[in-house]
Formats: structure tokens, sequence, C-alpha cells
């Protein structure tokens, strides 16, 4: 595989030019080289611009994982390098740190078309890393959804064996006894 | 104040930008649905843009209410069900039940066989919840979840006080009485399904009674939830008059025949059995210990549940494995098919009294150790026989000192060690105890 460049075209004309190793992680592409077409030029309908630019940064980053990018069942612990691994880790997280939810949502949406497995994994964990610790109205509020139960469906939804998963937080003191 | 103006401002050139994006919107604002298939297919159309919802500038939300009451639609519907599935599989359990009510949409999310069966494929999420006893009579305690590091108000199905045996595989956990050790019960502490089993044969009243469960791990493929069991009975009973010899029997249910077998009725000479066991790749292995007689306290036993009834006594002498040391508290465990037992190291002069705590697996017929607890954690567990529990499963081990509701945990994967949250309940008189035992939280399997 000669270090080719590929030029990826967003829906609203912008282009990017990157090597090819790093456009074969988006699976989308990588199919479509496999057909042995010599393509030098790939329009990406369902992406803006500044979309692919974040994807494409993440890719880059991430052009030498070792994972399998062919979607399998069970999530593969890699460890090529412990150090290696953290370092990346690391930069994902101050990655995902420095964009708003509602782009995360549209890198979601694009990770999905453009079939970046771990782009994909890693958006959908940081959304619910946000989630996680939220009261289901301030789940609502934050994404403005609406409560569309009625009280007695409501309550039906929280059965008293599940009370446990809404108590509150009780604040813990240090944990060393 | 100037950084509201600016966002406001940036906020009305972003309006007057999408116009007539904002126009189509409006006009398909009650049909929430035509607003999520268009997310799917053309989303790119779709007039986000006036809403740039920053996490930290929520306050500037008040001020422009009416603007943003033109528009409201919810983020969620930029999303396709699949993808929200997606996301809400990565949340630990408590979480999931709490989407559960967030709105109609979410709730059938969570409900439907395909998040469950997906959701359990992300093994990321969960790890293996420890419960704490927290009086020693009613069964009521905390489970403590490691993941948000938290503990919950938890009741247990089926368990009637705290002295009852337990053991717990993928998510189901066995309770049996400790009066006639009869009443054996399966459970999803989670889900608290729960079903009764028959009383299993061997002697009605026994001395020592070790129960485990395995829950059948192959076949993936099969719908989670009609996964089959196992249930081991070891029942150790003296033989009248004579303190050398005890009866020892292996009993085992199945879930698919719902029926027990027998599958050993021998007599140890100089060794009866004890409360210890756990079934890990098919093979039960339980504790043993030595009435008299023999250089080692205690040993294990290795008994392959694959070949069912044997005729000749003595069969199960023969899978003896010597124990890696003088252990105390020795508890076995199955964290991911690997036998691992935790025990406190005797010292050789006093083998009552604990020097350390070992952590070792067991590979063929050899003990390796994996870890020794470092001093600062071991100064918490005093000086005596019976003075700690431990309890693990996945790659996770609790260590719970008896006397304190303190609780350390071992990761065996990365080798680290460390306090859990502190348990939210305190000692009320000095001879209290404190036990606990750990499962994995699951929301697909039943019993």
């Amino acid at each position: 595989m000669s270090s080719n460049k590929i030029v990826l075209t967003s829906s609203d004309g912008e282009s990017f030019q990157v090597e090819e190793v790093v456009a074969r992680k988006l699976q989308i592409v990588k199919h479509l080289l496999e057909d042995d077409c010599v393509i030098n030029e790939i329009p990406l309908q369902n992406v803006t611009g500044n979309i692919l630019s974040i994807v494409l940064e993440y890719c880059k980053k991430h052009v030498d994982d070792v994972v399998d990018d062919d979607a399998s069942e069970e999530p593969k612990k890699k460890k090529p390098d412990d150090e290696a691994k953290q370092n990346l880790d690391a930069w994902d997280a101050e990655f995902m740190k420095n964009i708003d939810m509602e782009t995360i949502f549209k890198l979601i949406l694009a990770a999905n078309y453009l079939n970046v497995e771990g782009l994909l994994g890693l958006t959908c964990q940081t959304v619910a890393d946000y989630i996680k610790d939220k009261t289901p109205e301030e789940v609502r509020e934050l994404f403005n959804i609406e409560n569309d139960f009625t009280h007695e469906e409501e309550e039906e939804a929280i059965r008293k064996e599940n009370a446990w998963a809404f108590e509150a937080d009780t604040k813990h003191e240090d944990p060393k006894p | 104040m100037l950084d509201k103006v600016l966002i406001l401002s940036l906020f009305f050139v972003f309006c007057i930008f999408d116009l007539p994006l904002c126009m189509y919107a409006k006009a398909n604002l009650i049909d929430k649905r035509l607003l999520r298939m268009e997310a799917e297919t053309s989303w790119t159309n779709y007039p986000y843009s006036y809403i740039t919802y920053v996490p930290e500038a929520e306050s500037y939300r008040e001020q422009s209410d009416d603007e943003a009451k033109v528009e409201t639609f919810s983020m969620d519907s930029l999303l396709p069900d699949d993808l929200l599935e997606r996301i809400l599989s990565f949340l630990p359990i408590a979480s999931i039940f709490r989407a559960g009510t967030v709105c109609k949409r979410w709730n059938e999310i969570v409900s439907s066989r395909r998040f469950l069966c997906n959701f359990s494929n992300n093994s990321v999420s969960q790890r293996p919840w420890y419960f704490m006893f927290t009086t020693t009579d009613d069964p009521s305690g905390y489970a403590y979840d490691p993941i948000i590091r938290k503990w919950y108000s938890f009741d247990l199905p089926c368990i009637e006080t705290s002295n009852w045996f337990v053991a717990s595989s993928c998510g189901l956990v066995c309770f049996m009485d400790n009066d006639c050790r009869n009443k054996i019960y399966v459970s999803n502490p989670i889900t608290k399904q729960w079903r009764t089993l028959i009383e299993p044969p061997g002697h009605k009243s026994t001395d020592y009674t070790a129960m485990s469960t395995s829950v059948n791990r192959a076949n993936q493929a099969v719908n989670r939830a009609n996964r089959s069991y196992s249930v081991s009975i070891v029942k150790s009973k003296q033989v009248p008059g004579n303190f050398f010899q005890w009866d020892l029997s292996i009993h085992l249910y199945s879930s698919e025949t719902m029926t027990w077998t027998t599958l050993v009725n021998d007599v140890l000479s100089g060794w009866r059995g004890g409360n210890e066991s756990v079934i890990c790749n098919n093979v039960l292995y339980f504790m043993i210990y030595s009435t008299g007689g023999s250089d080692h306290r205690h040993g294990l036993i290795a008994s392959n549940l694959s070949s069912i009834g044997s005729p000749s006594s003595g069969i199960l002498m023969r899978s003896f494995i010597p124990m890696p040391c003088s252990l105390t508290c020795g508890r076995l465990m199955n964290l991911r098919e690997r036998l691992v037992i935790v025990g406190g190291i005797g010292k050789h002069d006093r083998p009552e009294v604990i020097k350390g705590i070992g952590i070792w697996v067991l590979k063929g017929k050899e003990w390796v150790e994996m870890a020794k607890m470092p001093q600062r954690f071991f100064q918490g567990f005093g000086e005596f026989d019976e003075v700690f529990a431990s309890s693990g499963t996945d790659d996770l081990v609790y260590i719970q000192s008896y006397g304190s509701p303190a609780l350390l945990t071992f990761d065996m994967n990365l080798k680290y060690w460390r306090w859990s949250q502190k348990c939210p309940v305190t000692k009320k008189f000095p001879l209290q105890l404190f036990t606990g035992f750990c499962f994995e939280p699951r929301l697909e399997i039943a019993p």
C-alpha cells in the first residue's frame, strides 16, 4: 500500500486531503477502495465540513490502532503497549472534553454513517458518562426532552423495587478507615 | 455580562441565517416522528444550528427564553433508535433504570429485548457489585457499585437472615437457608425474579454444606435470558461415633431438567468437607479440612462435573490439591474461569494468626501467587482467625474486614488495590460482624 493521498469532500464542499491509511479508518471509504477502483476523490454527502474535520482529526491520531476494524461482537481488550494505550485514552478524553453536546451528537451520526467504530464507541461513551449521574429531570433538561408520561405511568416506571436506583447521592467521608 | 451579550448576538445571527429552515421546522413541530425521519435521512438539513447548546452556558438560556421557546425540539430526536440505544448501553445499571423514566421513547428502548442483549455484551459498563449485610439478623444491607463508587440501599429477594448461604454466577444469585439447608432459591437480585428449587437429595441434616452455582457460558448465541445453570451441593456429615470418618456427597441441580443428580457418595478418612466451594470451568472445587493425622490443615478437591457418578470410594482424594500455604479464611472464587483463592497467611508457629493476605490462582495443579495485600492495607485486618470475608467474580476481588464495614478491592487485571467508598453504616456495638458477597448486576438473565 503506497502512501497515497485521498481527497474527501464534505456535503458543503470542503475538501480534505489525507493519507490513504487515515482515510481507511472510515470503513465506508475502505469498502469503496476494496472494489479495486482507483479513486482519488470521495464525496461524503452526509457529513458537513466541520464535522468531517473532527472525524479526521480522530482518525489521524488513531491510525496506528491495533483494533480489528471488522466489527466483532466481543469488545476486544487490545494491549499493544499499556503506556501507549493510556496516552491514547488521555488524548481521547481531552479531545471529547472540548466538544459541545450537540456536536457530539453530530459526531455520533457521522461516525455511524462513515463507520468509524472507535469514534462511535468513544462518542457514545462520552454521552453516557455525561448522563449517568443525572436524575431523569436533569436529563430531560439537558436534551430538552418532554416528559410524556402521565403521573401514573411515571409512578409505574419507577417501580418500588428499583427505588434504589433513584436514591439521591449521600455524601461519603474519605474512603480510608 | 458582555459575554452574554455576545452569545445573544451570535444567536440572532444564526437565527437570521437559518430563517427559511426555521420555518420549515416549525411546520413539522407537531409530528415529532417526521422530524426523526428527517434526521435519519438528511439530518444535515436539520435546523439545529440556532440552538447552540453549550453545557456551561445554561444560565443564558433563561434570558433568551423567548427565542428558545420558538422551536422546542428534543436533541435526542436527532438520533435514530439504534444510536440512542447504543449510548444507553454504556450506562451502569442504576442509570439504565433512571433512563427508562425520562420519556416513553427511552422507556421503550431500555425495555426492549434487543437492548438487553446488546447491553449484556457491553461488559465495559458493568463490574461486579458487593453486597454487605449490615445487621446480624435481617438481611438488609447495602450494595456497592465500583464504577460509580456508590452504595445503594438494596433489598435482596428470597433471603431471610444474613447467615444464609450465598453463591453467584453471571448475575444469578442462589440463597440457601442455614437451618435445615433444604430451601434453595435462585434469583436475579436486580430484576427481583426468583424461583425455588426442589429439595436436594442426601442427608437431611448435615454438619457442613457447600453450595455453588454456575451459569452455562457455552453457546453465547443463545438467548441470554434462557441460559441454563447448575447448582451444586456438597454435603458433609460425620459418620456417627467416628471422628475421622465423614460422609461426603455431591449433588448437582440442572435448570434444564429441573432435577438433582447425585454425582458422588463417598467417605473421607481424616478429612471433612466444609462450606467453601466454587464451580470453575465445569469443575467443582471444594475445600476439605483435616480431622487429624495429616501435615496439611486443609486442601482442595477438584471434582469434574462432567464425569457423572463414580462407584468406587476414595475417588475424591485422587484429585486432592494441597493449599499454597497454611491459610485462614480461605475463600474460593471464579474469576473468568480461573480458580482463585484468597486467604490469610498463617504464621509458621501460630497458624491461626495471620501475617498477611494473599491471592493465588490455580494453574493445573499448582498455585501461583497473584498478589499479596500491601502492608498499609493489611493493617485494617487484625490478628484473628476468621477475621475477614472475601468474594470475587469477573476480574474483581473484594476483601472485607469482619469487624468493620471497610471494603477493599483488588483488580486482577490492573493489579490494583483500592479501598471502596466508605459504606454508609457504622458499627453499633463492639462485637458486630459484617459479611457480604459479590455478584454481577445483570438485567438479562432469569432464574
